[in-house]
């Protein structure tokens, strides 16, 4: 009969977690939601010997505070889902550190098993770790794992098992000395005055937390019968003192026992360190930087053409064989609809794929993290934190995945203002109107203009940012605080993976909002029954010359405005829109033809109408991202107004400016 | 006896920390970084107060406001 | 000395991809420029060879003096110049595919190859190749 055990993998950022939590599960894992947060819950299982073993990956974190919410979602799970088994993921090259959190954990009082990974990396370095010392010392079985490579996956899940056999389980915790222990006796004793509460949480656990201040500590308790007591004994204690010397016997405690377990473990500086000097340096920081970029982007453009144009024959292709379907309006449904509206999202993958794969692999070297400190200064001067600056690269690619990088900032009106700016950041979707009508309507330099639509993206979000922090969401940003992990090699396998959790985003947008979106376009062209598809009679043609008036300023005729309505599903129908309104289904070449011929484009508003694209409000998947990680209608509808209100502001100056000038 | 900031001590130098000015929260992510009192900490990057240190043989990034938030002492002082 | 070879080294690397990407930097000013050089016009390439050139070039007075950090200017430069010179072969043989499969490959020539991204890159392998594993020792796997 299958046992069957949870058990979840905690450990600092940057350990590898991930890594081994895949070499763990394999294939068999699953994304899912932690209830009532943002942040995304990792899943996978495992058979191993007999016992059937549910993995959960928690987010990782330095300490066990309630500081942010992935420390409250970690122990959270390990206090309430009751875990069989937490395994600590620790690096073998940061012993010292990692320990700290080891020390918050075993408080827990759950049965704990340390993974030590990285070791191949330490004992490369001349690192010598004595595993059996180690596991005497702290009580918690040590197990040696190489994550990248796979390497002591067996051993560990030998170790888990044993472990989850182990019960009832005593919590090892450190004493923390002549002055605090009374104090944390005399709260146990207080807890203890309420079993409910104590069955659920370990007492000691809880009164520690309550000593240095914890505030989600305090909220468990604040229903509680316990609470005067708890509160009596609290009023007569200085929480940040305590709270310090608390940490300090932490360090104690590993200081004492880490000589005895790790010898030659601290290096001088680094082969990691002298790169350091170079990449952040005064005056090469920066330029390094912009070349990477340039490389990133310039690779992401030109080697995913091959492989746009190779889908885009395909979808020609496919579109040219529905015609033959029948019944007849089952044919534009899915040749029109589908695999215009689908196919042009789709195109876009290469594009984005490449991009974040680069990234990923620039943010699994660590050098992302060096480049974000490089930024840092002039990303304060913008009113943001040096954090911000992954978000915002990522958002070049898609503006999904980026906005949900954001859960790394702490500060919440940091946060927001990366979030509510993202949008104005050119994603990928924005590529082919850009493309279609720079290519158009200044054949000249077409690339010059593209490059100046993103160049004005980024200012006006680096200008609502000033306008934000000077308005509706005051402060200073964060100071910069980050880790930077030595540079790593980093493995393609790793990198794909990376890529591919944020890419996915793209693709489920795809599968989704899409498709629907599709749908509901191509009916409106559709219909009434009998009329032309895609013409005035239609209903997304009454539509257009319904809304065509609040548009006139700008110049743009009902199909452009049609299919800016349309783009709020998704800014990549723009074109699909347009293409069905002007009466030219698939053949982006008649398209081009028919845009030409119409007296009502010219140069300038072609311009405007690329600008409104670039700025307007955000499709609707980032929309719903964004209510997701704000968790608030409100933001989400202002950054709606306000994208629209900006884009149209300056459409209308480029109109207005265009026609002083002389209109060409 | 408090000492100077973090931000002004040059490339190379090892020093011990004597305070830290900041509210409950960051001091709580400082110390679980291995920043908090009497932990020893050296500069290996250092550009206009901005530093790149090392802490329990691991590397952080300080923006000139943040390591002007950490008071040092001469290591061995 | 080793040192000396390696400071000669990065001055004609430096000054190679300085002046390259000041030619095709140039070529916006003054057409032809970069041409007379087999370089493309390229602005924003261009900043990118001259940053490294200046990389390189930064290291040179550290590793006259024999300065312990100094090689890290050469081998940063090195690993961008290795980098960016994979880019541009990525680059070119993504428009060679593209032209491979849907347009005429008669009309691409391999003179498309030969651009300074790419072949001042080769003068880094055998700088890699020479001084690479020296350095890279304890750099672990992601």
């Amino acid at each position: 009969m299958a046992k069957k055990i949870t058990i979840a993998l905690a450990g600092n950022p940057n350990v590898g977690k991930s890594t081994l939590f895949t070499a763990i599960t394999g294939t068999r894992q699953h994304t899912g939601n932690w209830p009532g947060v943002t942040v995304e819950k990792k899943s996978g299982s495992v058979r191993h010997r007999d016992t059937d073993i549910e993995v959960v990956d928690l987010p990782g974190t330095y300490s066990l505070t309630a500081y942010s919410e992935d420390e409250v979602i970690a122990r959270d799970f390990i206090i309430d889902g009751k875990p069989d088994v937490v395994v600590q993921v620790v690096d073998a090259t940061s012993l010292e550190r990692n320990l700290y959190l080891t020390t918050q954990l075993s408080e827990l009082g759950v049965p704990l098993v340390i993974a030590l990974n990285m070791a191949d990396a330490a004992e490369q370095r001349g690192d010598i770790i004595d595993r059996k010392k180690m596991a005497e010392f702290l009580e918690i079985p040590v197990v040696r794992t190489v994550g990248s490579r796979g390497e002591g996956i067996g051993d560990l899940l030998d170790a888990v098992i044993r472990e989850s056999g182990t019960s009832p389980h005593h919590e090892h915790s450190i004493g923390y000395g002549d002055r605090v222990e009374p104090v944390i006796a005399d709260l146990v004793e207080a807890l203890r005055q309420d079993p409910g509460l104590t069955s659920r949480y370990p007492p000691r656990w809880l009164a520690v937390r309550l000593l240095e201040g914890d505030g989600d500590a305090e909220k468990k308790i604040t229903a509680s019968r316990a609470r005067d007591a708890v509160y009596t004994i609290l009023s007569g204690v200085d929480a940040g003192e305590y709270e310090a010397m608390m940490a300090d016997r932490r360090y104690e405690v590993i200081s004492a026992v880490l000589p005895q377990v790790c010898t030659t473990c601290v290096r001088e500086m680094t082969a990691s360190d002298l790169i350091d000097r170079v990449v952040t340096s005064r005056y090469l920081g920066i330029p390094i930087f912009l070349a990477l970029m340039w490389g990133a982007f310039e690779l992401t453009f030109t080697a995913a053409s091959p492989f746009m144009a190779m889908i885009e024959a395909v979808q020609a292709y496919l579109a040219v064989a529905a015609t033959g379907i029948r019944p007849e309006w089952l044919a534009t449904l899915v040749g029109d609809g589908l695999i215009g509206g689908v196919g042009s999202v789709l195109i876009f993958l290469p594009n984005i794929f490449i991009l974040l794969f680069l990234l990923a692999i620039l943010e699994d070297s660590g050098y992302l993290a060096r480049a974000a400190f490089v930024m840092d200064r002039l990303m304060y001067s913008i009113g943001l934190p040096g954090r911000s600056f992954i978000p915002m690269l990522v958002g070049f690619g898609c503006n999904v995945p980026a906005i949900m990088a954001t859960r790394t900032i702490e500060d919440r009106n940091d946060r927001l203002i990366t979030i509510l700016i993202n949008p104005f950041i050119s994603c990928g979707a924005r590529l082919p109107v850009f493309v279609l009508f720079a290519g158009l309507f200044f054949p000249e330099n077409p690339g010059t203009v593209i490059f100046g639509l993103y160049v004005l993206g980024i200012v006006v979000a680096i200008l609502s940012a000033k306008l934000f922090r000077a308005t509706v969401l005051p402060g200073k940003p964060s100071p910069f605080l980050m880790e930077m992990p030595p540079y790593r090699l980093p493995t393609a396998m790793t990198s794909v993976r990376h890529m591919w959790d944020r890419g996915s985003m793209y693709i489920r947008k795809a599968g989704g909002i899409i498709l629907i979106g599709a749908i509901v376009i191509w009916a409106l062209a559709a219909y009434p029954a009998g009329v032309e598809y895609g013409s005035a009679a239609s209903y997304a043609g009454m539509i257009g010359q319904a809304a065509q008036p609040l548009f006139a300023p700008l110049g743009f005729n009902w199909e452009m405005t049609v299919s800016l309505i349309f783009g709020f599903v998704a800014k990549e129908i723009v074109i699909a829109s347009l293409g069905t309104l002007y009466g030219v289904g698939e053949d982006a070449g008649a398209l081009e033809g028919a845009l030409l011929a119409d007296p009502a484009l010219g140069c300038v508003t072609a311009l405007a109408f690329m600008v409104f694209v670039l700025l307007y409000l955000p499709c609707l998947a980032t929309m719903a991202v964004i209510r997701k990680e704000t968790g608030s209608w409100k933001w989400t509808a202002f950054s709606v107004i306000f994208g629209t209100a900006v884009a149209y502001l300056l459409a209308l100056v480029i109109t207005k400016a265009g026609a002083v000038i002389g209109g060409v | 006896m408090t000492g100077l900031p973090l931000a002004f001590v040059p490339e190379g130098k090892k020093v011990t920390v004597s305070e830290v000015r900041a509210g409950p929260g960051m001091l709580r992510r400082l110390a679980s970084m291995g920043l908090h009192l009497s932990s020893c900490v050296e500069v290996v990057c250092a550009d206009r107060g901005s530093l790149i240190v090392s802490v329990t043989g691991c590397r952080y990034a300080l923006s000139r406001g943040m390591a002007l938030k950490v008071l040092v002492q001469e290591a061995g002082a | 000395m080793n040192n000396e070879i390696k400071a000669v080294f990065a001055t004609v690397m430096g000054a190679l991809y300085l002046g390259f990407g000041i030619l095709e930097i140039g070529s916006w000013i003054v057409p032809g420029l970069a041409a007379m050089v087999v370089a493309p016009a390229d602005i924003l390439g261009g900043f990118v060879l001259c940053v490294i050139g200046l990389v390189f070039l930064a290291g040179v007075p550290g590793l006259r003096s024999g300065t312990p950090g100094a090689i890290a200017f050469l081998f940063v430069g090195l690993l961008l110049s290795l980098a960016f010179g994979l880019v541009a072969i990525l680059t070119t043989g993504a428009g060679w595919l593209e032209t491979a499969l849907f347009g005429d490959l008669a009309e691409w020539s391999a003179a498309e190859m030969a651009v300074p991204m790419l072949f001042l890159a080769s003068g880094s392998v055998a700088g890699y190749a020479a001084w690479g594993r020296e350095f890279f020792r304890g750099i672990a796997r992601a």
